[in-house]
């Protein structure tokens, strides 16, 4: 590289940096309004509560949702696998008479007098 | 444009952080025009610069909750985030200098011969800087149209000095021999250098 070969280069580097860049309102707007939706997307994130927090005041945590869990599944197979001592509890109640015991009359002849 | 203390950015960056919008407001005066210049002498188009600062600037809003003023200056991030942002465009082409982008000269001012052969070399050096290798076409820009120092120039690109003056001189051989047939029809020779 020559002397006269790097001057022109270095004179064509100075035309380029002395071009005046550019810059348009619009573009300044334009980065303020991604700046407004980050500040907006950090601020809901610290404030919306989790999904922890969230079960924590609703139910109380996650060991009475095991509760919960539990009380479920065992309502759910009751309905559907009727174990036998559900089967023996109703009888008495599908296709039979039951016989309901009157008052015994001696209690009104008392209230009579 | 004054640049501010090394550390003012950072400062601004943790505000904004931490949910202070007036910090936003001051990062965007300070540093959207510096990228924006950086981002128009690599790529010597209006548009294209101007989605590349928008760029840049949208990425340093999200990193900001991160952001380990330890480790690096806010402007040395900048610099290579646009860096590479014009290069990755480079890549793919299509470029070319928009010479409405070079302002219309006052009355008194040189001659419209003058600015055409003004704009005539802006846009012989943009066509060659494009097509360097991404490297050396960084180097040379971060050096001779940045102006930085290649200590500087080698952290922006995260290597070592010895490798950004290898960078710089081959750069500068390839512009040279891209350009060389085109000194007398730039006016190059009738220059006073």
């Amino acid at each position: 590289m020559t002397k006269s070969d790097d001057d022109m280069l270095n004179a064509a580097f100075a035309d380029l940096r002395e071009t005046p860049p550019p810059a348009s309102d619009d573009l300044m707007t334009r980065v303020m309004q991604d700046a407004d939706r980050m500040l907006a997307q950090n601020l809901r994130s610290r404030v919306a509560p989790t999904f922890r927090e969230m079960l924590r005041d609703i139910i109380g945590g996650w060991p009475q949702l095991g509760g919960l869990a539990a009380a479920t599944v065992a309502g759910v197979w009751l309905g559907v696998a009727q174990p036998g001592v559900m089967r023996d509890l109703s009888v008495g109640f599908h296709d039979s008479t039951i016989e309901v015991p009157m008052l015994d009359s001696d209690i009104f002849a008392a209230l009579e007098g | 444009m004054i640049h501010a203390p090394p550390d003012e950015d950072a400062t601004l960056l943790a505000a904004f952080a931490r949910g202070e919008r007036t910090a936003a407001l001051a990062l965007t005066q300070r540093l959207t025009p510096r990228v924006m210049g950086q981002a128009f002498r690599m790529l010597g188009n209006r548009a294209e610069a101007e989605d590349v600062a928008q760029e840049a600037m949208m990425r340093l809003w999200q990193i900001a909750p991160d952001w380990d003023a330890e480790r690096a200056q806010v402007t040395t991030w900048l610099y290579r985030v646009v860096a590479n942002l014009c290069t990755d465009r480079l890549r793919k082409g299509g470029r070319g200098v928009a010479l409405d982008a070079i302002a219309e000269p006052e009355d008194g001012a040189p001659s419209v011969a003058a600015i055409l052969q003004t704009k005539a070399r802006v846009q012989a050096l943009q066509t060659a800087l494009a097509q360097l290798p991404a490297r050396q076409a960084q180097a040379v820009a971060l050096r001779h149209l940045e102006e930085l120092a290649n200590p500087q120039i080698a952290t922006i690109m995260q290597t070592n000095v010895r490798t950004v003056e290898s960078l710089i001189a081959r750069g500068k051989r390839t512009l040279i021999a891209r350009m060389a047939g085109r000194i007398t029809e730039l006016g190059y020779d009738d220059d006073e250098i």
